[in-house]
């Protein structure tokens, strides 16, 4: 039991780390769900989300940790919308949980073009989200902010992160 | 190393049959099959591959054949996953309009319909400038493009507008089940450009008054090319269930319900 509750108390310092980058001031962000970086850092690679959360049982439980793990799925050119590059990001988790948030956004040659909303996903093991543009030549980057609130006696009892996806050429 | 078209496909398998439960009906199936197949993108297939991929269409419907998902799917859905079409569950959905879709209407109109050759567009392997998408709706639910939307997308807001459309019993519609058929298709009627060949729609609507796009043809040739007499087909990526209508052959359309911005 200690062990577990040792490796959840790890886990979610290492979710934490991955906070960081963001910029809850900017419109529509609060501090706990923030929006997405205006500009991609210089020297920015894809990063990738986790989150996870445990609760006191056996070593054989597997449902006492519940790991989520966030995608940003490369830019590509739409094929439902004509004209239009679209990101999706993803969650999944190894669990069904009460809620998962996310949002997306897509960037430009570094410049964030569009943001999507915040979208709550309730009772799911998984989330997604997508943010659209008109198409036009370019170097096109997603980018994801998710949060996963865990059932009802797991710890920590949120957690949250995000990242930037890997950069794509797109012709239109 | 890279990995082999064929070890793509595997892998495709794979995260398909991850949510391959026997006790689970059409309706979960077909969502597992939504969630996985439209992430299989084309700068996906390109960072996955490193490059074009190109399959043989018998090695690909093999492995179509080993997913489980399509095995299950099919005990319920057999039209889904392989054909033939079922004529009289046609649904089409009208989505409301958006910045980069301002001409979107909610109703489908034998006026606004184009037939191929009527405004010549790019060529493509899943043209949006003629025609008429449907999908199949299941025996107890919606049809494959109402499940793609209930995943969520900024692109497609709502309300969404549900219509039956009832094919003509005699329309002659074309059945892509797979690589093979796919291939088939592009060879009978070719359109060469810039180094690929794509269907020509115009000629084949000359033909079938639709092409039904299977669950088994989406698995087998989503993201890679086959090779058609002296090239390489265009890539398809489909995604989900659907025909292409080449010609307007349906009743009056009958509407089956609207999603609203609240939901149902």
């Amino acid at each position: 039991m200690r062990v577990r509750r040792m490796t959840a108390a790890a886990a979610a310092a290492a979710v934490l780390t991955l906070l960081g980058g963001t910029s809850p001031a900017a419109a529509g962000g609060t501090a706990t769900d923030p929006s997405a970086p205006a500009t991609v850092p210089a020297g920015q690679g894809a990063t990738q989300g986790r989150a996870e959360a445990g609760k006191a049982g056996s070593d054989a439980d597997a449902s006492a940790v519940i790991r989520c793990e966030g995608q940003v799925q490369r830019p590509h050119n739409s094929t439902h919308v004509p004209g239009t590059v679209n990101v999706v990001v993803t969650v999944s988790c190894t669990a069904p949980v009460p809620e998962i948030t996310t949002r997306a956004a897509l960037y430009k040659n570094g410049q964030l073009v569009n943001q999507s909303a915040l979208r709550t996903q309730t009772n799911t093991a998984s989330g997604q989200n997508n943010a659209a543009v008109r198409c036009s030549p370019g170097n096109y980057r997603g980018w994801m902010y998710f949060k996963v609130v865990f059932p009802p006696g797991y710890e920590p009892p949120t957690a949250s992160a995000n990242g930037f996806g890997q950069e794509v050429p797109i012709t239109c | 190393m890279r990995p082999t078209p064929a070890r793509l496909l595997r892998l495709r398998v794979t995260r398909l049959d991850a949510a391959a439960d026997p006790a689970a009906g059409a309706g979960a199936l077909l969502r597992h099959f939504t969630s996985v197949m439209p992430l299989w993108t084309e700068p996906e297939m390109t960072a996955l591959a490193g490059g074009p991929a190109v399959v043989d269409p018998t090695e690909a419907d093999a492995a179509a054949d080993e997913c489980l998902l399509l095995r299950l799917l099919a005990r319920e859905e057999p039209g889904i996953v392989r054909g033939p079409l079922d004529r009289a569950r046609q649904h089409w959905i009208g989505t409301a309009p958006h910045e980069l879709a301002p001409a979107r209407r909610p109703v489908p109109r034998r006026e606004a319909f184009r037939a191929p050759g009527s405004d010549p567009g790019p060529p493509s392997t899943k043209p949006f400038h003629l025609g008429l998408y449907t999908s199949t709706a299941r025996r107890d639910g919606p049809g494959m493009w109402r499940t793609y939307l209930d995943q969520g997308s900024s692109l497609h807001p709502r309300p969404w507008h549900t219509w039956e459309l009832r094919a003509d019993p005699a329309a002659e519609v074309l059945e892509i089940d797979g690589a093979a058929a796919w291939a088939a298709f592009v060879r009978r009627y070719p359109l060469a450009h810039d180094g690929s060949v794509f269907p020509d729609w115009r000629r084949a609507a000359g033909d079938f008054a639709g092409v039904h796009m299977t669950l088994r043809a989406i698995v087998a040739t989503q993201g890679f090319g086959v090779r058609v007499g002296g090239g390489v087909a265009a890539v398809p990526y489909w995604d989900v269930e659907s025909s292409l209508w080449l010609r307007w052959v349906f009743g009056e359309p009958g509407l089956v319900g609207v999603a609203g911005p609240d939901g149902e």
